[in-house]
């Protein structure tokens, strides 16, 4: 089996990976490198569970082989909160009901992060449609909608307490 | 009339924030699929495309 070298960031950490040519990106990140955060929903790219942002853009990682990752920037869940303090993503899903077993959690903040960051004021519109590739199976959209609007009000707030 | 407990109190009348949701929020959960185990092995079932038939031997 051929490999190769890789380094990608992840989180701010640098990562340097001997990794076979088939290794998906979200293997590389779970078994790897220990991230559990990203899960891995249906393994067909329809789920969004495995949701990371790859130099700031939304991508399935279990579509993604992680050589194709090489030399870029990789955001998880893990990577939200700083310094222990909630991202207002994660503060929006907290406060309004987003989540019930956390499954889609992590996929579903992710997409909502990368939507926010270039559209930070988006209708409800503009957010069902970000988050259509994003499944939820028990707590349904309509506080994940939300977790989405609480969060881009809170980030519209001058920068006090916000963590990224 | 409504029942409703006071702010500081919370309870009756009031969402209540889940008490198990930031280590969700953080990627902190644990599920089945994060359980690593030492020796532990994958299986994979294989099913058989015939309806009736005998094993003879297996490759693996």
């Amino acid at each position: 089996m051929a490999t190769h070298e890789i380094t990608v960031t992840v989180n701010g950490t640098p990562h340097r990976a001997e990794v076979e040519s088939r290794l998906l990106l979200v293997h590389f990140i779970r078994d790897e490198l220990r991230l559990t955060g990203t899960h891995i929903g249906c393994d067909t790219t329809h789920c969004g569970a495995c949701t990371v942002l790859l130099d700031g853009e939304p991508v399935k990682s279990c579509t993604l082989l992680a050589v194709q990752a090489d030399g870029g920037s990789i955001t998880t869940v893990e990577g939200l909160a700083r310094d222990g303090t909630l991202h207002p993503i994660q503060e929006g899903f907290w406060q309004e009901h987003g989540l019930q077993c956390g499954y889609c959690t992590p996929g579903m903040m992710m997409t909502s992060h990368a939507l926010l960051q270039r559209n930070p004021q988006p209708s409800e519109e503009e957010i069902r449609r970000a988050i259509s590739g994003n499944l939820c199976r028990c707590t349904g959209y309509v506080n994940i909608v939300k977790a989405v609007q609480y969060a881009a009000e809170k980030m519209a707030q001058p920068v006090t307490t916000q963590g990224l | 009339m409504a029942l409703k407990t006071s702010a500081d109190v919370c309870g009756m009348g009031h969402s209540m924030k889940r008490k198990e949701d930031p280590r969700f929020l953080q990627g902190q959960g644990r599920y089945v699929d994060d359980l690593q185990l030492p020796g532990m092995l994958y299986m994979d079932i294989v099913r058989s495309p015939l309806a009736h038939a005998r094993i003879t031997a297996i490759n693996t």
